[in-house]
């Protein structure tokens, strides 16, 4: 069975699917992180999002991250990543990951790795609906130059301990 | 020389345009190409110095080389996923 669930989905992503998927005997932890759609952004009011996606990138793109977090954790781990494209209200879920691991630690940070991995680096974007009848994409993080080291998680850039 | 479809996606995807290139060739100069199709007057002038160009397996940033027999490139913009 595969370690590693990636899709891009045109409708409501099933909240028990990750922990479902990430489930393994050997495993005692499981983290997930849901993003919701939000009412308020940059002090606007917004009604929705419509979410557009290159989808094979994206899926090249979740794998590679999914393969990096085992890498950085030294581990086997289960993950999931689902994220909605099309038209979203506020309260969706737009993204739900899923990390299971033998430990707490390495789930909790392998799930915030992928996440803000997956910000930073899926072709994906945001058009943003607001109460005004406004719509506006969403000003993102650029694809074209390296990115910070600094923006790779935690223990990605721990330093070495000092004897 | 070979023939290039670009496909822009989000804020550039009204983009779409066919380039005869060179490749290999590094994806700041493709974009300098695609730069050259446009009024210097649009928006999409600004929005395309933040792009990358991508395949369905690659994202290639400003020094990174395109391979030869590359036929189609998205044009991808700043991502705001999640």
């Amino acid at each position: 069975m595969d370690r590693f669930f990636v899709e891009i989905r045109d409708d409501a992503i099933p909240p028990e699917a990750a922990a479902d998927f990430c489930a393994d005997e050997r495993f005692g932890a499981f983290v997930s992180f849901v993003g919701n759609v939000r009412r308020v952004n940059v002090g606007r009011r917004v009604t929705g999002i419509t979410y557009e996606s290159f989808r094979p990138l994206c899926r090249t793109v979740f794998l590679d991250i999914c393969r990096e977090a085992e890498r950085i954790f030294e581990q086997e781990l289960r993950i999931y990543v689902s994220h909605r494209v099309g038209e979203t209200r506020v309260g969706d879920a737009s993204v739900i990951v899923g990390v299971g691991a033998i430990h707490r630690d390495e789930a909790f940070e392998a799930c915030r790795y992928v996440i803000e991995e997956l910000k930073h680096r899926a072709p994906i974007w945001k058009l943003e609906h607001y109460e005004d009848g406004d719509s506006g994409w969403v000003p993102g993080h650029c694809l074209c130059q390296e990115r910070r080291a600094g923006a790779r998680g935690r223990r990605a850039v721990a330093p070495e301990p000092q004897p | 020389m070979s023939r290039v479809e670009i496909i822009g996606f989000a804020s550039l995807r009204d983009l779409r345009l066919e380039l005869e290139l060179d490749l290999p060739q590094v994806a700041g100069v493709v974009k300098e190409a695609i730069a050259a199709r446009l009024d210097p007057a649009s928006p999409q002038v600004a929005l395309l110095a933040r792009a990358a160009l991508g395949t369905d397996t690659a994202i290639y940033r400003d020094d990174d080389p395109i391979p030869a027999g590359t036929v189609q490139l998205a044009l991808l913009p700043p991502v705001s996923g999640g």
